[in-house]
């Protein structure tokens, strides 16, 4: 077994480095979105300052949660003990990797929905709680992909993996990197969704409660990537594999890289397509059916990428000898 | 005013702080993954689970009898020509809620799937109610519970008040019922032949396409609602152990508990509904095109 010694405390640290540096720069940018357009609704709408000032107050302390548990993460790997072993330190380090990058779109995601929230409350300030709650709900679902990355990380921090071995090292880097990255893209893409529900409730409150279902809709499907980076981290932290065969590292680790890459592109699309269709519905409400519809099969075909991926983590993890 | 209520707020806490101080222990975060099993037939059941699940369903009961044996009351003392008091037709709080919630997913269910709406109601209503009322078991504090011990002793134990949710068996065994239902009905409005034909559309080519489609379709249906829920579960269980348990469980279980546990089981039964609405996209249009009243007596 290799003796760890100070590359434990390198390895722990440099993913407590990477948690919060990586995960506080999405919600940096999401957080002056709000504060952007609600700046700009104050100085359209000066007599509705109060709500407007509200609004963007609520809507950037949602965008911080993801920094917040960016910051837990960081917290927990700072204060926590020396590794004992090799594999221990390389899932501290997986750790960092997965919530860092996992904090990167939701906090992004969440920014656009605020956004959207302060545009619509100066637009129309007498509805600003019913848009408060809908940015709300929008946000919660928004932070799916991070708390997806916050178990993953979790995880990898309090199960123990004994011993030190190449196997295991690439299946704990592949589990973060797969979630980590592959919840950068359902992180936009749902928040894109919300941005153009919540604008659509700003100009037509009527069809508040229609513009939510397709909003929960578009977003839940948005997020399939997401959930298959998550299939793919549970079955490389799960599977239990031990030896030191290079190729099967390579191939855990490029698993774990191909699911979480792959899952970037088909997020982002598949939000642009529930963005699209909110935007539709708020401005012809008659054509509800029609316009879900074709998301979802749009949102399917362009989530077809996203299963190629999978199938591929799952060669690597299970054929490649 | 306000005052009032926050000097006790705050002298609580400090109390809870001081409680803490003096008799914390760390017992170390446990979250568990090994489910105590029931063997039956050769199958095994996850013991926790299933009284979760038995649980839920009894609590689902509930409103359905009180407010059911309520309306036979008032029929029979119509039928057999007694005076009704006034009281008997007020709605109870909750007869109005439960009321509330079916006319909600009435509307729904009548706005996606048309003429066919009732047909498929019951099935989408109780999958919101089930989902929601199993996502809600986890914000109940726990109690004993009597197991025995491989040596066949018998033996007390934490029984947690877990989300059934959170077992992944439950997820995929309501995604199965979806799949089943959906599928089920494709087959039996187009016959196996035109079922079949709905997998090479728009052209053949794209049929293997199709059939991941579906298959990813399911598994992120389960898997949705599952990492929701164990997430939930395992941040709760983690960041309230390391604030001790002060001030931020309640918020938390209110968050992921209370919060995320609707949005999921409300996303589940319209992801339901609406896989069923685009399956039958063809026969709702022919039923709109021809007009098809919504006859109520028929449904």
């Amino acid at each position: 077994m290799v003796e760890v010694g100070d590359w434990g405390n390198f390895l722990k640290f440099l993913g407590a480095g990477i948690a919060i540096g990586l995960g506080g720069l999405g919600s940096g940018i999401g957080m002056g979105f709000s504060a952007e357009d609600g700046v700009k609704g104050i100085s359209i709408q000066p007599g509705a300052n109060n709500e407007i000032f509200k609004t963007m107050l609520i809507g950037q302390a949602g965008t911080g949660s993801a920094s917040i548990f960016a910051l837990v993460i960081a917290i927990i790997l700072v204060f926590i003990g020396t590794p004992s072993d090799l594999n221990q330190a390389f899932a501290y380090l997986s750790a960092g990797i997965a919530i860092g990058l996992g904090g990167l779109g939701s906090g992004y995601g969440a920014g656009l929905a605020g956004k959207a929230a302060c545009e619509a409350a100066a637009r129309q300030p007498r509805f600003n709680n019913t848009f408060l709650a809908n940015m709300l709900v929008g946000q919660a679902v928004v932070q799916t992909p991070i708390i997806f990355a916050l178990v993953v990380s979790l995880i990898l921090i309090f199960m123990s993996f004994p011993g030190g071995d190449l196997i295991t090292i690439g299946a704990l880097l592949g589990a973060g990197i797969s979630i980590g990255l592959g919840s950068i893209g359902s992180g936009i893409g749902t928040g894109m969704a919300a941005e153009d529900a919540i604008k659509g409730m700003g100009k037509k409150i009527e069809e508040s409660g229609n513009l939510l279902k397709i909003m929960l809709l578009g977003q839940a499907v948005a997020q399939t990537p997401t959930i298959f980076a998550l299939l793919v981290s549970f079955i490389l932290l799960f599977i239990g594999d031990k030896g030191n065969d290079l190729v099967r590292f390579v191939a855990m680790l490029s698993a774990g890289i191909a699911m979480g890459a792959g899952a970037i592109g088909p997020g982002i699309g598949s939000g642009s397509a529930a963005q699209g269709a909110a935007k539709g519905v708020s401005e012809n409400p008659e054509a509800t059916p029609v316009v879900m519809r074709t998301m979802l099969l749009g949102q399917a075909v362009a989530q077809s990428t996203s299963t190629y991926a999978l199938v591929i983590a799952f060669i690597l993890i299970f054929v490649v000898k | 005013m306000k005052k009032k209520v926050f000097i006790p707020v705050i002298l609580l806490i400090l109390l809870e702080i001081v409680i803490v101080i003096l008799f914390y222990q760390d017992s170390g975060i446990s979250i568990r993954t090994e489910y105590h099993k029931w063997s039956i037939f050769g199958i095994s059941f996850h013991a926790n689970t299933m009284l979760m699940e038995w649980l839920v369903s009894f609590i689902m009961l509930i409103p359905g009898l009180i407010i059911g044996f309520k309306v036979k009351n008032v029929l029979k003392k119509l039928s057999q020509n007694q005076e009704v008091e006034l009281s008997d037709y007020i709605p109870t709080r909750l007869q109005s809620v439960t009321e509330l919630l079916v006319e909600f997913f009435d509307d729904l269910t009548k706005s996606t799937l048309k003429s066919r709406g009732r047909k498929y109601f019951p099935l989408i209503i109780t999958l919101f109610v089930f989902i929601w009322i199993s996502n809600m078991m986890g914000i109940f504090p726990s109690f004993w519970q009597i197991v025995k011990t491989p040596d066949g002793k018998p033996f007390l134990e934490w029984l947690e008040f877990a989300e059934p949710t959170r077992d992944l068996n439950v997820p995929v065994g309501l995604m199965l019922i979806v799949i089943f239902v959906v599928h089920g009905s494709m087959i039996k409005e187009f016959g196996i032949r035109g079922y079949l034909k709905s997998y090479a559309d728009p052209i053949f080519l794209l049929f293997p396409l199709n059939v991941i489609g579906e298959i990813a379709k399911g598994i992120s249906l389960a898997f949705r609602l599952f990492g929701n829920i164990l997430g939930g579960a395992i941040i709760i269980i983690v960041v309230s152990s390391l604030v001790r348990y002060i001030v931020l469980p309640p918020l938390l279980n209110a968050f992921f508990g209370v919060f995320v546990g609707t949005i999921q089981a409300f996303v589940f039964s319209m992801l339901a509904l609406t896989y069923t609405a685009v399956a039958l996209a063809d026969v709702i249009e022919t039923d709109e095109e021809e007009n098809k009243p919504l006859n109520e007596e028929d449904l």
